[in-house]
Protein backbone atom coordinates (compact mmCIF):
# COMPACT_ATOMS: atom_id res chain seq x y z
CA UNK A 1 0.00 0.00 0.00
CA UNK A 2 1.25 3.06 -1.13
CA UNK A 3 0.58 7.36 -0.42
CA UNK A 4 -0.62 7.26 -4.04
CA UNK A 5 -3.35 4.64 -3.16
CA UNK A 6 -3.89 6.42 0.11
CA UNK A 7 -4.62 9.47 -1.84
CA UNK A 8 -6.87 7.91 -4.76
CA UNK A 9 -9.42 6.25 -2.29
CA UNK A 10 -12.47 6.89 -3.39
CA UNK A 11 -14.07 6.08 -0.15
CA UNK A 12 -16.61 9.05 1.19
CA UNK A 13 -15.76 8.40 5.02
CA UNK A 14 -19.07 7.50 6.82
CA UNK A 15 -20.23 8.02 10.40
CA UNK A 16 -17.70 4.96 12.02
CA UNK A 17 -19.47 2.01 12.68
CA UNK A 18 -17.31 1.49 15.43
CA UNK A 19 -16.62 3.33 18.77
CA UNK A 20 -14.05 1.11 20.04
CA UNK A 21 -12.26 3.34 22.67
CA UNK A 22 -11.86 1.05 26.01
CA UNK A 23 -13.49 1.83 29.43
CA UNK A 24 -10.57 2.96 31.01
CA UNK A 25 -9.74 6.30 29.69
CA UNK A 26 -6.37 7.20 28.48
CA UNK A 27 -4.24 9.84 29.92
CA UNK A 28 -2.99 11.26 26.84
CA UNK A 29 -5.78 11.49 23.93
CA UNK A 30 -5.97 8.53 21.68
CA UNK A 31 -5.75 9.33 17.55
CA UNK A 32 -7.69 7.54 15.55
CA UNK A 33 -7.75 6.29 12.28
CA UNK A 34 -9.83 4.84 9.54
CA UNK A 35 -10.34 2.30 7.50
CA UNK A 36 -12.75 0.43 4.53
CA UNK A 37 -12.63 -2.78 2.85
CA UNK A 38 -14.77 -3.82 -0.26
CA UNK A 39 -18.43 -2.60 0.89
CA UNK A 40 -16.67 1.24 1.61
CA UNK A 41 -18.08 1.04 4.96
CA UNK A 42 -15.59 2.92 6.87
CA UNK A 43 -14.48 1.54 10.87
CA UNK A 44 -12.73 4.19 12.88
CA UNK A 45 -9.95 2.00 14.94
CA UNK A 46 -7.37 3.31 17.44
CA UNK A 47 -3.98 3.55 17.21
CA UNK A 48 -3.48 1.30 19.82
CA UNK A 49 -5.92 -1.47 18.39
CA UNK A 50 -4.16 -0.47 14.75
CA UNK A 51 -0.39 -1.44 16.13
CA UNK A 52 -1.67 -5.41 15.81
CA UNK A 53 -1.24 -4.75 11.92
CA UNK A 54 2.76 -4.29 10.94
CA UNK A 55 1.49 -2.78 7.76
CA UNK A 56 -0.98 -0.26 9.03
CA UNK A 57 1.40 0.85 11.92
CA UNK A 58 3.79 1.32 9.24
CA UNK A 59 1.98 3.51 6.97
CA UNK A 60 0.99 5.63 10.19
CA UNK A 61 4.72 6.00 10.79
CA UNK A 62 5.55 6.88 7.27
CA UNK A 63 2.97 9.26 6.65
CA UNK A 64 2.59 11.20 9.55
CA UNK A 65 -1.08 11.33 9.83
CA UNK A 66 -3.34 13.74 11.77
CA UNK A 67 -6.43 12.41 13.25
CA UNK A 68 -8.52 14.92 10.28
CA UNK A 69 -6.52 13.64 7.78
CA UNK A 70 -6.71 10.14 8.61
CA UNK A 71 -10.53 11.13 8.78
CA UNK A 72 -10.57 12.45 5.18
CA UNK A 73 -9.05 9.82 4.30
CA UNK A 74 -9.54 6.25 5.19
CA UNK A 75 -7.18 3.68 4.44
CA UNK A 76 -8.59 1.50 1.47
CA UNK A 77 -8.41 -2.14 1.25
CA UNK A 78 -10.68 -2.73 -1.30
CA UNK A 79 -9.36 -6.57 -1.51
CA UNK A 80 -10.69 -7.18 1.85
CA UNK A 81 -14.66 -8.07 1.81
CA UNK A 82 -16.48 -5.51 4.58
CA UNK A 83 -17.65 -8.56 7.28
CA UNK A 84 -13.67 -9.99 7.59
CA UNK A 85 -12.30 -6.71 7.63
CA UNK A 86 -14.81 -6.08 10.81
CA UNK A 87 -13.95 -9.11 12.06
CA UNK A 88 -10.54 -8.14 12.15
CA UNK A 89 -11.35 -4.59 13.20
CA UNK A 90 -12.87 -6.40 16.15
CA UNK A 91 -10.06 -8.47 17.41
CA UNK A 92 -7.87 -5.90 16.86
CA UNK A 93 -9.89 -3.49 19.48
CA UNK A 94 -10.23 -6.68 21.85
CA UNK A 95 -6.51 -7.37 22.24
CA UNK A 96 -5.24 -3.60 22.39
CA UNK A 97 -2.96 -3.54 24.54
CA UNK A 98 -3.56 -6.62 26.09
CA UNK A 99 -0.74 -9.30 25.90
CA UNK A 100 -2.01 -11.83 23.54
CA UNK A 101 -3.12 -15.47 25.08
CA UNK A 102 -1.71 -18.34 24.13
CA UNK A 103 -5.35 -19.53 23.05
CA UNK A 104 -7.82 -17.17 22.11
CA UNK A 105 -11.29 -18.07 22.36
CA UNK A 106 -12.24 -14.45 20.17
CA UNK A 107 -11.49 -15.81 16.75
CA UNK A 108 -14.33 -15.58 14.29
CA UNK A 109 -16.41 -18.99 14.78
CA UNK A 110 -17.38 -19.64 11.30
CA UNK A 111 -15.58 -21.67 9.80
CA UNK A 112 -16.27 -20.80 6.24
CA UNK A 113 -14.57 -17.17 6.60
CA UNK A 114 -11.81 -19.16 7.62
CA UNK A 115 -9.80 -18.66 4.19
CA UNK A 116 -11.11 -15.11 3.48
CA UNK A 117 -10.01 -14.16 6.79
CA UNK A 118 -6.47 -15.42 6.65
CA UNK A 119 -5.67 -13.98 3.60
CA UNK A 120 -6.83 -10.39 4.95
CA UNK A 121 -4.44 -11.35 8.26
CA UNK A 122 -1.93 -11.94 6.14
CA UNK A 123 -2.04 -8.90 3.89
CA UNK A 124 -2.33 -6.70 7.07
CA UNK A 125 0.70 -8.42 8.94
CA UNK A 126 -1.09 -9.32 11.80
CA UNK A 127 1.10 -11.99 13.29
CA UNK A 128 -0.51 -13.06 16.14
CA UNK A 129 -3.60 -13.23 14.33
CA UNK A 130 -2.40 -14.84 11.67
CA UNK A 131 -1.08 -17.74 14.14
CA UNK A 132 -4.70 -18.47 15.63
CA UNK A 133 -5.88 -18.52 12.23
CA UNK A 134 -3.15 -21.21 11.30
CA UNK A 135 -3.84 -23.27 14.57
CA UNK A 136 -7.38 -23.42 13.50
CA UNK A 137 -6.79 -24.88 10.18
CA UNK A 138 -4.55 -27.46 11.33
CA UNK A 139 -7.46 -28.38 14.38
CA UNK A 140 -9.09 -28.95 10.95
CA UNK A 141 -7.14 -31.94 10.17
CA UNK A 142 -6.55 -33.80 13.93
CA UNK A 143 -7.37 -37.20 13.80
CA UNK A 144 -8.18 -37.49 10.43
CA UNK A 145 -7.93 -39.73 7.87
CA UNK A 146 -5.81 -38.98 4.35
CA UNK A 147 -9.26 -39.12 2.25
CA UNK A 148 -10.64 -36.62 4.96
CA UNK A 149 -7.39 -34.37 4.77
CA UNK A 150 -7.84 -34.14 1.46
CA UNK A 151 -11.58 -33.58 1.28
CA UNK A 152 -11.08 -30.85 4.10
CA UNK A 153 -8.40 -28.89 2.37
CA UNK A 154 -9.77 -29.33 -0.89
CA UNK A 155 -6.19 -31.46 -2.11
CA UNK A 156 -6.77 -32.90 -5.34
CA UNK A 157 -6.47 -36.63 -5.75
CA UNK A 158 -3.49 -38.00 -7.85
CA UNK A 159 -5.60 -38.82 -10.73
CA UNK A 160 -6.96 -35.05 -10.99
CA UNK A 161 -3.31 -33.73 -10.17
CA UNK A 162 -2.20 -36.27 -13.27
CA UNK A 163 -5.07 -34.81 -15.52
CA UNK A 164 -4.76 -30.77 -14.82
CA UNK A 165 -0.89 -31.76 -15.96
CA UNK A 166 -1.39 -33.33 -19.24
CA UNK A 167 -4.12 -30.29 -19.57
CA UNK A 168 -1.50 -28.04 -19.17
CA UNK A 169 0.95 -29.78 -21.34
CA UNK A 170 -1.38 -29.91 -24.02
CA UNK A 171 -2.36 -25.91 -23.69
CA UNK A 172 1.52 -25.14 -23.46
CA UNK A 173 2.00 -27.08 -26.69
CA UNK A 174 -0.70 -25.34 -28.66
CA UNK A 175 0.32 -21.78 -27.40
CA UNK A 176 3.56 -23.18 -28.32
CA UNK A 177 2.45 -24.18 -31.69
CA UNK A 178 0.25 -20.87 -32.18
CA UNK A 179 3.30 -18.91 -31.42
CA UNK A 180 5.53 -20.94 -34.01
CA UNK A 181 2.73 -20.54 -36.95
CA UNK A 182 2.75 -16.37 -35.88
CA UNK A 183 6.08 -16.14 -36.19
CA UNK A 184 5.75 -18.09 -39.64
CA UNK A 185 3.45 -15.84 -40.53
CA UNK A 186 5.29 -12.43 -39.75
CA UNK A 187 8.42 -13.97 -41.15
CA UNK A 188 6.46 -14.24 -44.70
CA UNK B 1 -16.15 -26.27 5.23
CA UNK B 2 -13.43 -26.85 3.25
CA UNK B 3 -10.24 -25.03 3.31
CA UNK B 4 -8.07 -24.56 0.07
CA UNK B 5 -4.61 -25.07 1.39
CA UNK B 6 -3.50 -24.80 -1.86
CA UNK B 7 -4.76 -21.29 -2.35
CA UNK B 8 -2.94 -19.41 0.52
CA UNK B 9 0.35 -17.98 0.23
CA UNK B 10 3.29 -20.19 1.03
CA UNK B 11 4.31 -18.78 4.09
CA UNK B 12 0.82 -19.02 5.66
CA UNK B 13 0.49 -22.68 3.96
CA UNK B 14 4.12 -23.43 5.40
CA UNK B 15 2.87 -22.23 9.26
CA UNK B 16 0.19 -24.48 9.16
CA UNK B 17 1.86 -27.69 8.11
CA UNK B 18 4.45 -27.02 10.66
CA UNK B 19 1.78 -26.81 13.32
CA UNK B 20 0.51 -30.25 12.39
CA UNK B 21 2.05 -33.06 14.76
CA UNK B 22 4.25 -35.81 12.76
CA UNK B 23 1.59 -38.16 12.86
CA UNK B 24 -0.51 -35.69 11.23
CA UNK B 25 1.82 -34.57 8.53
CA UNK B 26 2.24 -38.06 8.11
CA UNK B 27 -1.53 -38.80 7.33
CA UNK B 28 -1.67 -35.77 5.42
CA UNK B 29 1.17 -36.72 2.93
CA UNK B 30 -1.11 -39.82 2.63
CA UNK B 31 -3.46 -37.39 0.71
CA UNK B 32 -1.78 -37.16 -2.24
CA UNK B 33 1.93 -37.35 -4.27
CA UNK B 34 2.11 -34.13 -4.53
CA UNK B 35 0.64 -32.97 -1.46
CA UNK B 36 3.48 -34.99 -0.01
CA UNK B 37 6.06 -33.38 -2.24
CA UNK B 38 4.35 -29.81 -1.01
CA UNK B 39 4.79 -31.30 2.98
CA UNK B 40 8.46 -31.95 2.14
CA UNK B 41 9.46 -28.49 0.66
CA UNK B 42 7.23 -26.38 3.30
CA UNK B 43 7.68 -28.33 6.94
CA UNK B 44 9.93 -26.49 9.03
CA UNK B 45 11.44 -29.61 11.00
CA UNK B 46 12.46 -28.88 14.46
CA UNK B 47 15.86 -29.19 15.11
CA UNK B 48 14.99 -32.03 18.04
CA UNK B 49 12.89 -34.36 16.03
CA UNK B 50 14.08 -37.73 16.34
CA UNK B 51 12.35 -41.14 15.37
CA UNK B 52 12.13 -44.41 17.58
CA UNK B 53 12.10 -47.60 15.38
CA UNK B 54 9.56 -50.64 17.38
CA UNK B 55 10.01 -53.94 15.56
CA UNK B 56 7.68 -56.83 17.20
CA UNK B 57 5.43 -58.83 15.07
CA UNK B 58 4.72 -55.11 13.78
CA UNK B 59 6.51 -52.58 12.84
CA UNK B 60 6.00 -49.02 14.58
CA UNK B 61 7.36 -46.00 13.75
CA UNK B 62 7.21 -42.74 15.78
CA UNK B 63 8.63 -40.39 18.39
CA UNK B 64 8.08 -38.82 21.99
CA UNK B 65 4.55 -37.46 20.84
CA UNK B 66 2.87 -40.91 19.62
CA UNK B 67 3.81 -43.12 16.91
CA UNK B 68 3.48 -41.73 13.03
CA UNK B 69 2.94 -45.09 11.12
CA UNK B 70 2.50 -48.80 11.24
CA UNK B 71 3.28 -51.41 8.96
CA UNK B 72 1.36 -55.04 10.08
CA UNK B 73 0.66 -58.34 7.98
CA UNK B 74 -2.03 -58.60 5.76
CA UNK B 75 -3.61 -60.95 8.13
CA UNK B 76 -4.55 -58.45 10.48
CA UNK B 77 -6.09 -56.76 8.34
CA UNK B 78 -9.94 -59.01 7.85
CA UNK B 79 -11.78 -56.76 10.60
CA UNK B 80 -11.51 -53.77 8.75
CA UNK B 81 -11.53 -54.75 5.40
CA UNK B 82 -14.10 -51.70 4.21
CA UNK B 83 -11.88 -49.17 4.99
CA UNK B 84 -9.13 -50.20 3.26
CA UNK B 85 -7.66 -48.11 0.54
CA UNK B 86 -5.49 -50.20 -2.09
CA UNK B 87 -2.34 -48.11 -3.19
CA UNK B 88 1.18 -48.41 -5.01
CA UNK B 89 1.72 -52.44 -3.96
CA UNK B 90 0.42 -52.31 -0.64
CA UNK B 91 -3.07 -51.79 1.37
CA UNK B 92 -3.51 -48.44 3.76
CA UNK B 93 -5.76 -48.09 6.18
CA UNK B 94 -5.80 -45.93 9.82
CA UNK B 95 -6.51 -45.69 13.18
CA UNK B 96 -7.59 -43.16 14.95
CA UNK B 97 -4.24 -41.27 14.56
CA UNK B 98 -2.10 -42.48 12.51
CA UNK B 99 -2.10 -44.80 9.10
CA UNK B 100 -1.59 -48.09 8.65
CA UNK B 101 0.35 -49.70 5.74
CA UNK B 102 -0.38 -53.56 5.48
CA UNK B 103 2.29 -55.99 4.28
CA UNK B 104 2.66 -59.81 2.56
CA UNK B 105 5.89 -59.42 4.28
CA UNK B 106 6.74 -57.84 7.87
CA UNK B 107 10.23 -56.81 6.63
CA UNK B 108 9.80 -55.56 3.67
CA UNK B 109 6.80 -53.49 5.49
CA UNK B 110 8.79 -52.41 8.24
CA UNK B 111 11.79 -50.98 5.98
CA UNK B 112 8.90 -49.53 3.72
CA UNK B 113 7.54 -47.35 6.71
CA UNK B 114 11.14 -46.75 7.81
CA UNK B 115 12.17 -45.14 4.46
CA UNK B 116 8.64 -43.18 3.88
CA UNK B 117 9.58 -41.53 7.20
CA UNK B 118 12.86 -40.47 7.06
CA UNK B 119 12.46 -39.70 3.47
CA UNK B 120 9.14 -37.44 4.77
CA UNK B 121 11.30 -35.50 7.46
CA UNK B 122 14.82 -35.95 6.59
CA UNK B 123 15.69 -36.93 9.45
CA UNK B 124 17.22 -40.91 10.59
CA UNK B 125 16.24 -42.87 13.27
CA UNK B 126 17.76 -42.31 16.86
CA UNK B 127 16.59 -45.22 18.99
CA UNK B 128 15.61 -49.13 18.10
CA UNK B 129 13.64 -51.18 20.07
CA UNK B 130 13.75 -54.69 18.71
CA UNK B 131 12.65 -58.16 20.04
CA UNK B 132 14.42 -61.47 18.29
CA UNK B 133 12.32 -60.31 14.85
CA UNK B 134 13.81 -57.58 14.36
CA UNK B 135 17.64 -57.77 14.45
CA UNK B 136 18.26 -57.62 11.26
CA UNK B 137 17.10 -53.92 11.16
CA UNK B 138 20.19 -53.15 13.48
CA UNK B 139 22.43 -53.23 10.70
CA UNK B 140 20.12 -52.52 7.94
CA UNK B 141 19.42 -49.07 9.76
CA UNK B 142 23.02 -48.67 10.65
CA UNK B 143 23.99 -49.06 6.91
CA UNK B 144 21.59 -46.43 5.66
CA UNK B 145 22.17 -43.44 7.69
CA UNK B 146 25.04 -41.34 8.43
CA UNK B 147 24.57 -40.93 11.87
CA UNK B 148 24.03 -44.43 13.98
CA UNK B 149 21.59 -45.22 15.63
CA UNK B 150 21.86 -43.00 19.29
CA UNK B 151 20.27 -46.22 21.64
CA UNK B 152 19.42 -49.78 20.73
CA UNK B 153 16.83 -51.38 23.13
CA UNK B 154 16.35 -55.12 22.75
CA UNK B 155 13.32 -56.59 23.97
CA UNK B 156 11.37 -59.81 24.33
CA UNK B 157 8.90 -60.14 22.18
CA UNK B 158 5.44 -59.65 22.84
CA UNK B 159 3.34 -62.26 24.24
CA UNK B 160 0.59 -60.81 21.59
CA UNK B 161 3.25 -61.74 19.13
CA UNK B 162 1.46 -65.09 17.02
CA UNK B 163 5.38 -65.57 15.25
CA UNK B 164 7.04 -65.97 19.03
CA UNK B 165 6.20 -69.50 20.23
CA UNK B 166 7.67 -71.48 17.25
CA UNK B 167 10.76 -68.75 17.46
CA UNK B 168 11.34 -68.85 21.48
CA UNK B 169 11.85 -72.29 21.39
CA UNK B 170 14.87 -72.06 18.69
CA UNK B 171 15.92 -69.38 20.36
CA UNK B 172 16.11 -70.47 23.85
CA UNK B 173 17.28 -73.87 23.24
CA UNK B 174 20.13 -72.50 21.16
CA UNK B 175 21.07 -69.89 23.00
CA UNK B 176 21.15 -67.32 20.00
CA UNK B 177 19.13 -64.37 21.66
CA UNK B 178 22.32 -61.63 22.53
CA UNK B 179 24.97 -63.31 22.63
CA UNK B 180 28.29 -62.21 23.48
CA UNK B 181 28.81 -61.71 19.55
CA UNK B 182 26.17 -59.64 18.96
CA UNK B 183 27.29 -57.86 22.27
CA UNK B 184 30.47 -57.21 20.88
CA UNK B 185 29.37 -56.03 17.42
CA UNK B 186 26.77 -53.81 18.10
CA UNK B 187 27.87 -49.91 17.82
CA UNK B 188 25.52 -48.32 19.57
CA UNK B 189 26.00 -45.63 22.34
CA UNK B 190 23.11 -46.44 24.72
CA UNK B 191 22.44 -50.10 24.62
CA UNK B 192 19.53 -51.72 27.05
CA UNK B 193 19.34 -55.73 26.98
CA UNK B 194 16.36 -57.28 28.63
CA UNK B 195 15.96 -60.39 30.15
CA UNK B 196 19.42 -61.32 28.81
CA UNK B 197 20.83 -65.25 29.00
CA UNK B 198 24.42 -63.85 29.47
CA UNK B 199 26.39 -65.80 30.97
CA UNK B 200 29.67 -64.71 33.64
CA UNK B 201 32.24 -66.00 31.15
CA UNK B 202 30.33 -64.16 28.88
CA UNK B 203 30.32 -60.85 30.07
CA UNK B 204 34.14 -60.91 31.23
CA UNK B 205 34.64 -61.82 27.57
CA UNK B 206 32.44 -58.25 26.76
CA UNK B 207 34.27 -56.58 29.21
CA UNK B 208 37.85 -57.78 27.97
CA UNK B 209 36.80 -56.76 24.66
CA UNK B 210 36.03 -52.96 25.96
CA UNK B 211 39.04 -52.92 28.06
CA UNK B 212 41.04 -53.60 25.17
CA UNK B 213 39.10 -50.87 22.23
CA UNK B 214 36.18 -53.03 21.66
CA UNK B 215 32.86 -50.98 21.20
CA UNK B 216 34.81 -47.24 21.63
CA UNK B 217 31.46 -45.63 21.18
CA UNK B 218 30.04 -47.19 24.21
CA UNK B 219 28.25 -45.06 26.99
CA UNK B 220 25.75 -46.73 28.96
CA UNK B 221 25.38 -50.54 28.50
CA UNK B 222 22.40 -51.57 30.59
CA UNK B 223 21.18 -55.01 30.93
CA UNK B 224 18.60 -57.45 33.24
CA UNK B 225 18.89 -60.56 33.69
CA UNK B 226 16.85 -63.73 34.30
CA UNK B 227 18.96 -65.01 37.00
CA UNK B 228 20.73 -63.35 39.65
CA UNK B 229 24.44 -61.66 38.66
CA UNK B 230 26.53 -62.63 41.10
CA UNK B 231 28.60 -60.22 42.83
CA UNK B 232 31.47 -59.52 42.51
CA UNK B 233 32.51 -63.06 42.41
CA UNK B 234 32.50 -63.25 38.65
CA UNK B 235 34.76 -60.32 38.12
CA UNK B 236 37.66 -61.76 36.44
CA UNK B 237 40.85 -60.82 37.82
CA UNK B 238 42.81 -59.61 34.89
CA UNK B 239 40.41 -56.76 34.79
CA UNK B 240 41.84 -55.15 37.32
CA UNK B 241 38.08 -53.98 38.39
CA UNK B 242 38.10 -52.21 41.69
CA UNK B 243 35.55 -51.23 44.32
CA UNK B 244 34.61 -47.42 44.48
CA UNK B 245 32.63 -45.07 46.49
CA UNK B 246 32.71 -42.10 43.93
CA UNK B 247 29.19 -40.78 43.07
CA UNK B 248 28.67 -39.32 39.21
CA UNK B 249 26.02 -38.40 37.02
CA UNK B 250 25.73 -39.44 33.48
CA UNK B 251 23.62 -37.22 31.04
CA UNK B 252 21.32 -38.71 28.24
CA UNK B 253 21.09 -36.69 24.67
CA UNK B 254 17.11 -35.90 25.88
CA UNK B 255 18.71 -34.03 28.97
CA UNK B 256 17.72 -36.82 31.47
CA UNK B 257 20.34 -37.98 34.13
CA UNK B 258 20.77 -41.39 35.55
CA UNK B 259 23.15 -41.09 38.75
CA UNK B 260 25.94 -43.66 39.49
CA UNK B 261 26.78 -44.51 43.18
CA UNK B 262 29.37 -46.71 43.95
CA UNK B 263 30.45 -49.83 42.28
CA UNK B 264 32.98 -50.95 40.32
CA UNK B 265 35.76 -48.72 38.20
CA UNK B 266 37.34 -50.26 35.23
CA UNK B 267 39.58 -48.38 32.88
CA UNK B 268 40.38 -49.22 28.90
CA UNK B 269 43.92 -49.56 28.23
CA UNK B 270 43.44 -45.69 26.34
CA UNK B 271 43.00 -44.70 30.15
CA UNK B 272 39.17 -43.98 29.54
CA UNK B 273 37.29 -45.12 32.86
CA UNK B 274 33.77 -46.79 33.45
CA UNK B 275 31.62 -47.73 36.80
CA UNK B 276 29.94 -50.84 36.57
CA UNK B 277 26.88 -50.91 39.12
CA UNK B 278 25.60 -54.82 39.82
CA UNK B 279 22.67 -56.05 41.68
CA UNK B 280 20.52 -58.96 41.91
CA UNK B 281 19.53 -59.52 37.90
CA UNK B 282 20.94 -56.03 36.89
CA UNK B 283 23.96 -55.21 35.16
CA UNK B 284 24.85 -51.42 33.81
CA UNK B 285 27.79 -50.06 33.10
CA UNK B 286 28.37 -46.24 32.15
CA UNK B 287 31.41 -45.25 30.45
CA UNK B 288 32.61 -41.84 31.49
CA UNK B 289 34.14 -40.17 27.77
CA UNK B 290 35.65 -36.61 27.89
CA UNK B 291 33.07 -35.06 26.18
CA UNK B 292 30.98 -35.36 29.69
CA UNK B 293 28.97 -38.53 28.08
Amino acid sequence: MSSTEQGTSSAAPAEPTTAPESAAAPEVPESFYYVHGKDKVVHKVSAGALQHSALIHGMISNLGYTEEQAKANPFPFENIDGDILQMVVDWCNQHKGKPTPPEDTNLPKQKEKLFDLVLAVNYLEIKELLTYCCKQVAMMVKGKSPEEIREIWMIPTDAEDEAAEKEAKKRAGKEAAGETAAAAGDAK
Amino acid sequence: MPFPILQIPFDVRSEIISLLRPNEIVTASFSSKNFKRLIKKQYQRPSKLKFDVHIGYKGLIGNCQGIVLSAEHISELSEKAHEIICTNGYKRGFSSKFPVLYFENRVMGTKMIIDYVTDLFGTCIDELYVDRNGIWAIDWINSRQSKPLACLFLVKADNGDPIADEEAEYVLSEGQWINCDNLMNVDATVFAVHNSRLTDSELNAFLRHWRSGGSPRLEVLDMNFEREVLVPAWFDPELEIVETDEVRRYRYRDGSEMEIQGGFSIQRMDGVNATIVCDLGQFCMVVWHSDGH
